[in-house]
């Protein structure tokens, strides 16, 4: 069993790394966003489990169809490692409950009333933030005053969202 | 090779699992349900496959693998679980793309976008899950954090200042 044991602990170093290194570039002014730095530091924590995968199956006589299945087992291991990551860090950028959490937080312990809460949310601010930001990640164009999809990241989730739905909500 | 297999197989027959349960019936709390059928379906199914291993010498992965194996499944489970939120509930981002897809090369105006981005559908439903996961209680005309929604605000802005994060809408 020892002698399998770094394999496991690839994709955690990995993790590690990526964590470090978002910790660094989210202090150094270089004006690109957070996705950007944050598809850096996966970068970093991928290519270092790519080569510390290669060392470490090297040094074992394992027939090819092994080491694939080693070498996919673990950087697909780190790959979801780092997506949620990704989506720790995007959650705290984004998501509305989270920031619903920390607007009831700036209020605790006294109690948000709904109509102070929904003041604070105006659709129509979260409808241009979105378009603003869909627009800046090419996903959607505009053109003659109507807005277009274009065909990318979003696009892709979005209809595998679609799918899920279907096959499990049937909605 | 055979730990690859045996990871994605429990993963894959996981959700097969949720599938016909959600089929039967789709769970009150999604996320407490997803997380007992990707937690116990694949010790059951990797019991069932040993049980049959030692039968009919199917091909078993190595004790140090199966540590392997539970590291893939719990990550892909936590991938899992955050991409099941997009489909348990709409997102503004998603919304937008689903408008815009549904209606081709015409595409969509703003104000057609903003009639389906409303607080009913993004503002409410997160409240009541927030309320569901008891992270919010009610409190007069409105509601407040609970000790579990506190240490989760509280984590949120300690991984925000972490991290230098400036929230957007």
């Amino acid at each position: 069993m020892g002698g399998h044991l770094p394999l496991f602990a690839v994709p955690l170093a990995g993790l590690v790394l990526d964590v470090a290194a978002q910790l660094v570039l989210c202090r150094i002014p270089m004006g690109i966003g957070h996705v950007r730095r944050q598809f850096m530091s996966f970068a970093a924590g991928m290519a270092a489990v790519a080569i510390g995968m290669t060392v470490l199956l090297a040094r074992r006589h394992l027939p090819g169809a092994d080491l694939a299945g080693y070498m996919a087992l673990h950087l697909l291991t780190y790959a979801f490692l780092g997506f949620c990551f990704f989506n720790v860090i995007n959650a705290n950028l984004g998501a509305l409950r989270v920031r619903m959490l920390k607007e009831y937080l700036a209020q605790d312990p006294e109690p948000l009333a709904d109509v102070s809460l929904n003041a604070r949310y105006e659709v129509g601010a979260m409808l241009d933030a979105r378009l603003a930001r869909l627009m800046d990640g090419r996903q959607i164009l505009l053109t003659d005053g109507r807005y277009r999809s274009q065909p990318g990241g979003v696009t892709l989730i979005a209809g595998i969202f679609r799918r899920l739905r279907r096959l499990l909500l049937r909605r | 090779m055979v730990a690859f297999l045996t990871a994605f197989s429990l993963f894959i027959a996981s959700f097969g699992v949720q599938v016909v349960l959600w089929r039967i019936r789709v769970p009150r709390n999604q996320t407490r349900a997803l997380l007992l059928v990707f937690g116990i379906a694949p010790l059951v199914l990797a019991t069932f496959w040993l049980a049959g291993a030692a039968e009919f010498s199917w091909p078993v992965p190595s004790p140090a693998d199966w540590i392997g194996i539970g590291l893939f499944h719990a990550a892909a489970t936590g991938c899992y679980l955050i991409v099941y939120t997009g489909v348990e509930e709409d997102s503004p981002s998603i919304t937008i793309i689903n408008a815009l897809e549904a209606a081709g090369n015409a595409g969509c105006s703003r104000a057609e976008l903003a009639s389906r981005i409303t607080e009913n559908r993004f503002v409410r439903p997160r409240l009541l899950a927030l309320k569901r996961g008891r992270f919010l209680e009610e409190a007069g005309d409105g509601r407040r954090l609970t000790a579990r929604g506190r240490r989760a605000a509280r984590t949120a802005v300690m991984l925000s200042r972490l991290f230098n994060i400036h929230e957007s809408v």
